[in-house]
């Protein structure tokens, strides 16, 4: 009984009210440093050139992860006895806890960790997760933020990621491929819509020249459906490039008596 | 005149060696802009100026250095294509010299009538026998669909054309139709201006206007003086060369752009005695030295900055264009008076009507385009 005593004596260091002060203050100034990088971190994104944008708001999530390490570091030698012995006993406690009381939390926060990592999806990034498409706008320890088209703000927990496909349209790159659709009647002449496609492609001003501009046809059951594809040279135009090609693409089409089939609905996509 | 440094060829489309700024001007600047874009950078004032100097009203480049530039480019140009374009006898060509726009408007026109070559602004091939110059086939370039099967239509003359063919177009035209259009199979050869570098413009400068003492702001030091490699000493014309892009038109309206001038307790701008001894070295006439201090870049006001730049890329790729053309290259509404806007800011000028990017301003909107990400030219 003794000894037990003496060990859960030995765990803790003599902690003193100057202690809580000094794990207080580094929570602090972690927190503070974090939520100033927070604020001023895309502010600066935004100002820096283009192909930079990406890269330094990935910053942030790395930021985190660094001063969650500093805090721990630093807090654990205050608080904590530390001995091989001392470990062992508290990374079994803290195992039974993380095992039970916040083991959704604590899933969600290791999955956070590997996301940064691994990298299936980065601050700027578009995505979709379910049902969910839209802009990563702010990586958290538990989950990451999606702004859709929609301007709404879809929180996902990271653990989505052990059970679940995530599509990244642009995977950290400055550009992502935007589709047109159109159906066309099966009965005509398909001469033409190639060129006329391509050419609407290339008099946006949307377009990243560098990139090809493609043209796919596929017989449905009362249509060809007709994909045009093409890369804005802006991640955020894709909407409006995408009006651009829907719109001028039809219009043309209808002007080469391209017949435009409206009804019955197709359904989803082959 | 006689220069060793100037580059002897042109270059050809694809390979031309774009100067770089030293690693260290680069990040400086980049420093500088961003913090200028945060709004805390509000005096630009080295602490190496001294306190009594003004802006000079005038241009201290004279007539003679532009000459002397035209002149030695013009023998560039005959060097390449006069003997060509006055064979009339085949296998006929189609032949590209592509421009960055802050090299002078009309400058193949000029050259092209200096020498007594058939000049045509149309969208056609007319029969003849020496070579045909189309000084700038910008204007005949739409992006829109109308626009883009009338040049697809030029092309397939253009191949077919018996009699050589110089086509003068803008880099910017060049790389729209090079990524989106069959010219590169039409075109036999395509070359541009070889860049200045840093040792270029000092010979240019030196030949010019050597007898001013012409100091960096940034480094107190004379930006003509010499290692003992021939090279300057001092990295202001290594960044100039960068930041013009290597046209020697746009680093010498920069380099213009950066004078202050001390003056005298008149007011007037203090003048070197005629008889003034000076070495290269920057070091002597320290009361008459011309500073060098590059003004605040022109930046798009935040309500136009997006719009604004669809604007100037376009004005970029189709050259001047009145109000209602630039409409239908663009698909978007475009504000009322923003032509007005940009040219407030120094970026473009409206000349009989047509809106078209000023020369002198032309690093800075490449500058602004390159930033927002827009696709570039590629020479």
């Amino acid at each position: 009984m003794d000894t037990e005593n003496y060990d859960l004596t030995k765990l803790f260091n003599d902690v003193s009210g100057w202690t809580f002060a000094q794990v207080g203050a580094i929570i602090l100034l972690c927190l503070l440093v974090y939520h100033v990088l927070r604020y001023v971190v895309p502010r600066v994104a935004e100002k820096l050139p283009a192909r930079f944008r990406l890269l330094v708001l990935n910053l942030i999530p790395l930021a985190r992860v660094t001063l969650f390490a500093v805090a721990v570091v630093l807090i654990i030698p205050l608080v904590f006895n530390v001995t091989l012995k001392n470990f062992i006993l508290v990374l079994g406690t803290v195992g039974v806890a993380l095992g039970f009381a916040i083991k959704d939390w604590a899933t969600s926060a290791v999955a956070g960790i590997v996301a940064i990592f691994e990298r299936p999806y980065r601050s700027g990034d578009w995505i979709r997760v379910g049902d969910d498409y839209g802009e990563v706008i702010d990586i958290h320890t538990r989950s990451v933020k999606l702004r859709t088209a929609d301007d709404d703000v879809v929180t996902i927990p990271h653990s989505r990621i052990w059970s679940e496909n995530i599509a990244s349209a642009n995977d950290g790159s400055k550009t992502l491929m935007c589709v047109a659709e159109f159906m066309v009647a099966p009965d005509r002449q398909t001469d033409g819509i190639i060129d006329i496609l391509t050419d609407v492609a290339h008099t946006s001003p949307y377009l990243d020249w560098a990139r090809p501009v493609q043209v796919i046809m596929k017989n449905e059951i009362y249509a060809t459906r007709v994909r045009l594809k093409a890369y804005p040279f802006e991640l955020r135009d894709q909407f409006n490039f995408t009006t651009d090609l829907t719109m001028r693409g039809r219009d043309a089409l209808i002007n080469a008596d391209i017949r435009i089939v409206a009804t019955p609905d197709f359904g989803p996509e082959g | 005149m006689t220069f060793s440094q100037f580059p002897t060829d042109l270059a050809s489309v694809g390979s031309y060696d774009w100067p770089r700024a030293p690693a260290t001007s680069s990040l400086k600047e980049g420093y500088r802009r961003l913090r200028e874009k945060l709004r805390v950078l509000d005096d630009r004032n080295a602490d190496l100026l001294p306190d009594d100097l003004e802006r000079l009203s005038g241009s201290m480049i004279p007539d003679a250095l532009w000459s002397s530039l035209r002149a030695y480019q013009f023998e560039r140009l005959d060097k390449v294509y006069l003997e060509w374009a006055r064979r009339e006898e085949g296998p006929h060509t189609v032949c590209a010299f592509v421009m960055m726009p802050s090299v002078p408007r009309h400058f193949l026109a000029d050259w092209a009538a200096d020498r007594g070559l058939d000049l045509v602004d149309a969208a056609a091939v007319p029969t003849g026998g020496a070579a045909l110059i189309v000084p700038d086939i910008s204007s005949l370039v739409r992006r829109s669909l109308e626009g883009r099967a009338a040049m697809r239509s030029y092309l397939a003359e253009l191949d077919g054309a018996s009699r050589n063919v110089l086509l003068g177009m803008s880099s910017w035209t060049w790389t729209y139709l090079a990524q989106t259009s069959a010219i590169e199979t039409v075109v036999s050869d395509a070359r541009c201006f070889a860049p200045f570098g840093d040792k270029a413009l000092a010979e240019l400068l030196r030949a010019h206007i050597g007898d001013r003492v012409l100091k960096s702001a940034d480094s107190g030091k004379g930006i003509l003086a010499e290692d003992d490699e021939g090279a300057p000493k001092d990295r202001y014309l290594k960044t100039l060369a960068a930041r013009a892009y290597g046209c020697p038109w746009a680093a010498m309206r920069l380099l213009d752009a950066a004078v202050n001038q001390e003056v005298d307790a008149n007011g007037d701008a203090t003048e070197l005695p005629e008889d003034a001894d000076h070495d290269d070295t920057g070091d002597d006439h320290e009361d008459a030295a011309t500073w060098l201090q590059d003004p605040a870049v022109p930046k798009l006001p935040s309500r136009i900055e997006r719009i604004g730049r669809f604007v100037l890329h376009a004005l970029l790729i189709h050259g001047p264009l009145t109000a209602k053309e630039l409409g239908m290259v663009l698909p978007m509404t475009l504000p009322v008076g923003i032509g007005s806007a940009l040219e407030r800011v120094g970026l473009i000028k409206i000349e009989d009507g047509k809106i078209l990017v000023r020369e002198s301003a032309y690093p800075h909107v490449r500058r602004i385009l390159s930033e927002a990400g827009l696709p570039l030219d590629q020479i």
